[in-house]
């Protein structure tokens, strides 16, 4: 049976956005927390503050356990908040506590999709936090009190009891109050919405009722409204809010009504001429809030999946417009027509470009997890290393961003484990203590490109061909491999050259994912090494994944695509005839001092050889090779679709084909893989004769 | 517990007739243009483009392995979270199968990848199959 009950599995989605959001936030403040040692008084203000949302929403989804850690982490940032001194020199001690509570947060985050997910207790946690409250000198400790204090006033609210406006005032705190509209369904989700909202723009002290999860909240919000107390004068902008709140009839603030009529009026006695004339009014009588633009409204939120369906249908539309553009060369010039197609042209760019750049996240928002990554690893091998990142204010497409963490932690895993040195030896071989690792992150035309860089050992290739060797993953001689081919051995599955397992590396996991996610997405890895110098791994990517430059052409009756920057030549087969070779059943091409083995696709796929009319000559970026096919076409935007899964992978390795694409005339066309065809040709598969 | 009565679309080859359960069903079109596939799997005819998702379209009579006559129809068939299309020469409409019309399991073998989910009795036996 689910956890959440009908009515609040409603507000799951929100939740899980708006928590993950807020532990991520937490993360990135505490990252750079752990790296100075230091809280500055605005993290800390921000690390209250989720805390404090985490809290309300937690309370409101009935996660009892984590509402409570999550208050109990509120109160540690709060003692920091009124003793900002404590929190000099006190982050490095406590980092562990930190990280263990986003953890948790996050794995319980992560758990909540699953239908039978049951909360876990933090009480372990929770203890933790409080310990270290009371080591810091917390509750009890001089000049320590509840967070709704009023600044520098004696007066204290509890969270029982209503106050007067009178007492409010002498406290030094502002009360908001809201009331709904009468027959107002799930008030206490639309109170909890609003009060998401403001706490976005400033800190709220006590809400009222502080329990909106209980039934008994809708009564009260519905006889008395929602009370929100604030420490400090309340922000233009929180009051432009609530005005503005269709769900709200009456809106009163410091005792003076902003919205509604006064007759409802019941919290606190008003003058009539206050509530015609709200005390925020310009001169000409309208809000002052109301006039300035709230950048905030800028800013929408998106479902992903209708993210998703936006970014096909775009597809669809390359597609239709490649329709069209075959139609038009079929048929020649029509007058207008080709008017048409140019400004249908421009319009399907401009969707896409606009579709793209909607699905862009940058790069800064996964940079928190992999200084992380780092400062956990360093602790753990005692090493010392400087982790730089540049170019993390690049956006890449939501696909990418969602895929690109995995191959970015293997990376810098690679570079910290198997490339930094311990500082004994860095100091030996006359290198500084602290090995460096560099992330650069830089846009090349559509390509995004991800640039590890240590300044470690660098790859041992004769050691990196041996290990290979006892793997048996050579498909040539030794003596044959370059040292470029030879480093790129790493790529392969399984591969390490690491004799220990650790937390971080060894199991020959890692280095492959990055290779695999590459061709999942197009995209290509390279990797530069000097022994006792340091390595450079880059992994290059498309930005965008809603369509990718591909060039059509014919084997049989079908239509194939490969990505054109794999592409390197197109011969024709007149042009090659005196570049051919063969060493057995193998025929080769020969070209630029390059001997490139031939993989006859018509053949292969049992079509007509006679018919060969064209070589491809491909390159990714392991190897190299030329396909034989029976006709070119043209290069076009290709929006890529999945594979049916009932074509599994056994049809992928036997036909390469690990795509498809919808054509113009509505028929299938079906995206090749270098890589792919590259180890067909090596069994032996579509070589001629073979 | 069971369903009490289960609809079902019933096709037939080679004069048997086989159901399929309407909620796996997603729709039921006229057999779509397909594009041939290189190297297909056995039983599949082509591929097609439905409403923007590529699909492998099976031949129903190849999978029962009898003789197919004109294939007119295609029935779009969900498995967990993919689809594919089944081309039917002989659609005979839908049914209820009761609880009570449930006869003893034949033995009879599944059908490729077409699990045999239990046999009821109409006019004449149906084998319910899975999607």
């Amino acid at each position: 049976m689910s956890f959440f009950k009908d009515d609040i599995a409603s507000m799951l989605e929100i939740y899980l956005r708006e928590s993950t959001e807020l532990v991520d936030l937490f993360d990135k403040i505490l990252v750079n927390g752990v790296n100075n040692d230091n809280f500055t008084r605005e993290e800390i203000n921000e690390l209250f503050r989720t805390a404090h949302s985490l809290k309300s929403s937690s309370a409101m989804m009935g996660l009892n356990d984590l509402s409570t850690l999550t208050h109990t982490m509120e109160d540690l940032f709060n003692l920091f908040r009124e003793h900002l001194e404590l929190a000099k020199n006190q982050v490095l001690p406590y980092q562990d506590l930190f990280y263990d509570y986003s953890d948790f947060l996050k794995s319980e985050l992560e758990a909540m999709s699953d239908p039978s997910y049951q909360p876990r207790a933090a009480g372990g946690l929770i203890d933790r936090i409080q310990k270290a409250i009371s080591a810091l000198g917390g509750k009890g400790a001089p000049g320590y009190g509840p967070a709704l204090a009023g600044k520098g006033q004696t007066a204290k609210l509890s969270q029982a009891g209503d106050y007067s406006l009178s007492q409010l005032r002498a406290a030094g705190i502002h009360l908001l109050e809201l009331y709904f509209m009468p027959d107002c369904p799930m008030i206490n989700v639309r109170a909890l919405v609003i009060i998401k909202q403001l706490e976005k723009l400033d800190d709220i002290s006590r809400i009222v009722p502080d329990d909106l999860q209980d039934r008994a909240s809708i009564a009260l919000l519905t006889l008395q409204g929602l009370k929100l107390y604030f420490k400090h004068e309340i922000l233009a902008e929180v009051l432009d809010k609530v005005v503005k709140n269709s769900n709200l009839e009456r809106v009163v603030c410091d005792g003076k009504l902003c919205k509604g009529t006064i007759q409802t009026v019941e919290t606190a006695p008003l003058q009539a001429a206050s509530a015609v004339k709200p005390s925020i009014s310009s001169g000409s009588g309208a809000p002052k809030a109301v006039a300035a633009p709230d950048k905030r409204n800028d800013f929408v939120s998106l479902r992903w999946r209708d993210l998703s369906s936006l970014q096909n249908l775009a597809g669809e539309m390359i597609t239709n417009y490649n329709l069209l553009r075959n139609l038009l060369t079929q048929t020649g010039a029509v007058p207008g027509l080709d008017d048409f197609a140019e400004k249908y042209q421009r319009l399907v760019e401009g969707l896409q470009e606009t579709v793209d750049h909607i699905a862009l996240l940058p790069v800064a928002n996964l940079i928190p997890q992999l200084t992380r990554t780092v400062q956990n690893m360093v602790r753990a091998e005692g090493k010392k290393v400087n982790f730089r990142v540049t170019g993390a204010e690049i956006a890449i497409d939501r696909h990418l961003f969602d895929n690109i963490t995995k191959p970015l932690l293997h990376m810098i895993n690679n570079a910290v484990d198997h490339g930094i040195e311990e500082p004994k030896k860095r100091l030996e071989l006359g290198k500084p203590a602290v090995g460096t690792v560099a992330l650069n992150i830089e846009k090349k035309g559509n390509m995004v490109i991800f640039n590890v860089r240590d300044d470690g050992r660098g790859v041992d290739t004769a050691a990196v061909l041996d290990k290979a060797r006892a793997k048996g993953l050579l498909h040539k001689p030794i003596e044959e491999y370059s040292e470029e081919e030879a480093v790129k051995l790493i790529l392969l599955p399984g591969f390490t050259t690491n004799t220990k397992v650790n937390s971080f590396s060894g199991r020959g996991v890692g280095m492959d994912v990055v290779n695999a996610t590459a061709e999942a997405f197009g995209g290509s890895v390279n990797i530069e090494t000097r022994l006792d110098r340091g390595t450079v791994i880059s992994l290059q990517m498309p930005v965008s994944v809603t369509s990718v430059a591909s060039l059509s052409f014919k084997v049989g009756p079908g239509t194939f695509f490969l990505p054109q920057h794999q592409v390197r030549k197109v011969l024709s087969v007149k042009e090659a005839a005196g570049q051919i070779s063969q060493a057995g059943e193998q025929k080769y091409l020969e070209l630029e001092e390059q001997k490139l083995p031939i993989l006859d696709l018509i053949s292969l796929y049992g079509c007509d050889s006679s018919d060969s009319s064209y070589f491809l000559v491909l390159q990714s970026l392991q190897h190299s090779l030329a396909v034989e096919v029976n006709q070119v076409n043209d290069v076009m935007p290709i929006a890529e679709k999945k594979i049916p899964s009932f074509l599994n992978r056994d049809y992928q390795t036997k036909t390469g084909i690990t795509g498809c694409a919808t054509l113009g005339n509505g028929g299938i066309g079906y995206m090749l893989n270098v890589e792919r065809l590259y180890d067909i040709c090596q069994e032996g598969r579509g070589s001629h004769g073979g | 517990m069971a369903d009490k009565t289960q609809d079902v679309i019933i096709l037939e080859a080679g004069r048997v007739w086989y159901g399929f359960d309407a909620r796996q069903v997603e729709e039921l079109i006229s057999l779509p243009a397909l594009s041939w596939l290189p190297l297909a799997p056995e039983n599949v005819l082509g591929m097609t483009d439905y409403k923007n998702q590529v699909l492998p379209v099976y031949s129903f009579p190849d999978i029962c392995g009898v003789t197919a006559e004109k294939m007119d129809f295609c029935l779009i068939l969900k498995q967990n979270l993919d689809m594919y299309g089944l081309a039917a020469d002989k659609v005979l409409g839908m049914a209820s199968l009761e609880a009570a019309t449930k006869l003893q399991n034949p033995g009879i073998a599944n059908l490729d990848f077409l699990k045999i989910k239990a046999v009821y009795q109409l006019a004449k036996p149906v084998i319910l199959l899975e999607a």
